[in-house]
């Protein structure tokens, strides 16, 4: 029986849309527990334990990742969690324009992961290696204006020295980090050096680092053939 | 009275498209801005725009070289429709009164978006087509209509009875992006299979300040895709 003391994290053995909720409590060492959805089918019907959770009503879209908290209060759709944890952990900058540029770029990697996904969800149901590299190109061709944008707004921002936003971590330079994973093998290093360098940055502040360490972590996909 | 200078400007085509729900909140949030439209939108694939729109973009104002923008007189500029709404909701108290309250309007904000961002592409892809094209493209974003006007219909259901609002005891960006989004989408809405939903979108129509903007001569017209 899961403990209530405790937020609940429900999703898929995978990185996925579930993957930037574990970053952020990583990075300000929040507890939670993690319920499995099982392996994520691309093909198909999803594992009985996620068939079971959409019939239990909890789902507002029958969607996950899915967290519930203590006090009963749910959420869904994984950038209005992203949001919450960034509320009650003051992750979300120090003004209305700060908060407005977080949300900013939050949208924008929501832009890109909509191709990101259709690109890696194409790439996993590939037939062959010919129909796999087809897809690898389609999907790099759309992500490589994302990380010329966030390099740009980067250096616009305390020469891309620092964080995206203001003088302190955001949720946006944690959703950037785990976009950039997700995409790198789409794009070159050396093109985006702010943007290297900013990543490099969050890979190693301790939360997060001794996260990207930890055993438990669901494994990477690659892409190419 | 504000002199034209200081007020924000909002850099779109000339329809309403995805930033008329920016104008909606602007009008119940009091706060005035100015459109500046950069010309007619050519769905074309590849269409180079207007001149206008190229000069803009070639500004460096839209971060991401998308519209629409929002430009504040201190300078400070603001990409991505649903950040330019939020933003707005900041500065007017249309968020909810709690943490909780207003993450479900995110939740509700986000789930708007996976209806609208596949739609718009739809409906770029129906202002392109030949009729039998055109079918099919209707038939498909009518499928996704019904799935998600039945997914708010079950939401609005579960606060007050549905006889309210979205969130909470007060409207917020919810309501108002939901209004939008039906308005927008009034091809694929049948009001008697969403009775709360209609009611809901009646009451949010019926308000003073959103009905002295939908009555406004300012306002682009109705826009028709399928």
């Amino acid at each position: 029986m899961a403990s209530v003391s405790k937020p609940t994290l429900y999703y898929f053995d995978a990185r996925g849309r579930g993957e930037i909720i574990r970053l952020i409590a990583a990075e300000v060492g929040l507890e939670y527990q993690e319920v499995s959805l099982g392996t994520y089918n691309f093909a198909g019907e999803q594992s009985q334990a996620f068939r079971d959770l959409v019939a239990s009503g909890q789902l507002a879209y029958n969607q996950v990742p899915f967290w519930k908290e203590p006090s009963g209060f749910t959420l869904t759709q994984s950038a209005a969690i992203v949001r919450h944890l960034a509320r009650k952990n003051k992750l979300y900058g120090k003004t209305v324009e700060e908060e407005s540029t977080v949300d900013e770029i939050l949208e924008s990697i929501g832009d890109f992961l909509i191709g990101f996904s259709t690109g890696f969800r194409k790439v996993m149901t590939s037939q062959g290696d010919e129909q796999k590299k087809e897809a690898f190109e389609e999907t790099k061709k759309g992500a490589s204006k994302w990380f010329g944008f966030w390099e740009r707004k980067l250096s616009a921002n305390n020469k891309g020295e620092g964080y995206f936003v203001g003088d302190a971590i955001t949720v946006a330079d944690i959703s950037i980090f785990n976009a950039v994973e997700f995409g790198q093998e789409l794009a070159n290093k050396d093109d985006y050096p702010l943007l290297s360098a900013h990543y490099g940055r969050i890979a190693s502040r301790p939360g997060i680092a001794a996260y990207l360490k930890n055993e438990k972590r669901h494994p990477a996909f690659s892409l190419k053939v | 009275r504000m002199s034209t200078e200081s007020k924000p400007k909002l850099w779109y085509f000339n329809d309403r498209g995805r930033p008329e729900v920016i104008r909606l909140v602007a009008a119940e949030a009091e706060i005035e801005y100015e459109d500046a439209p950069l010309g007619e939108y050519d769905p074309k694939p590849g269409a180079a725009q207007t001149q206008e729109f190229r000069e803009f973009m070639a500004s460096g104002k839209a971060t991401y070289k998308q519209l629409p923008v929002w430009e504040e007189s201190s300078g400070f500029t603001l990409a991505q429709t649903f950040a330019i709404v939020r933003h707005l909701a900041r500065k007017s108290k249309l968020y909810g009164n709690t943490v909780e309250e207003q993450s479900t309007v995110d939740e509700i904000l986000e789930s708007i978006n996976d209806f609208f961002t596949p739609l718009v592409d739809s409906v770029i892809k129906a202002l392109n087509a030949k009729d039998e094209e055109k079918k099919t493209l209707s038939a498909e974003a009518k499928k996704s209509a019904d799935k998600w006007f039945g997914l708010w219909e079950k939401k609005l259901s579960q606060n007050n009875k549905g006889q309210g609002y979205f969130v909470g005891d007060s409207i917020t960006i919810a309501d108002i992006c939901i209004f939008n989004t039906i308005e927008f989408a009034h091809e694929l809405f049948h009001k008697e299979s969403y009775p709360l939903l209609s009611a809901h979108y009646s009451r949010v129509e019926a308000r003073p300040l959103i009905s002295k903007w939908t009555s406004s001569k300012k306002r682009y017209p109705q826009e028709f895709f399928f």
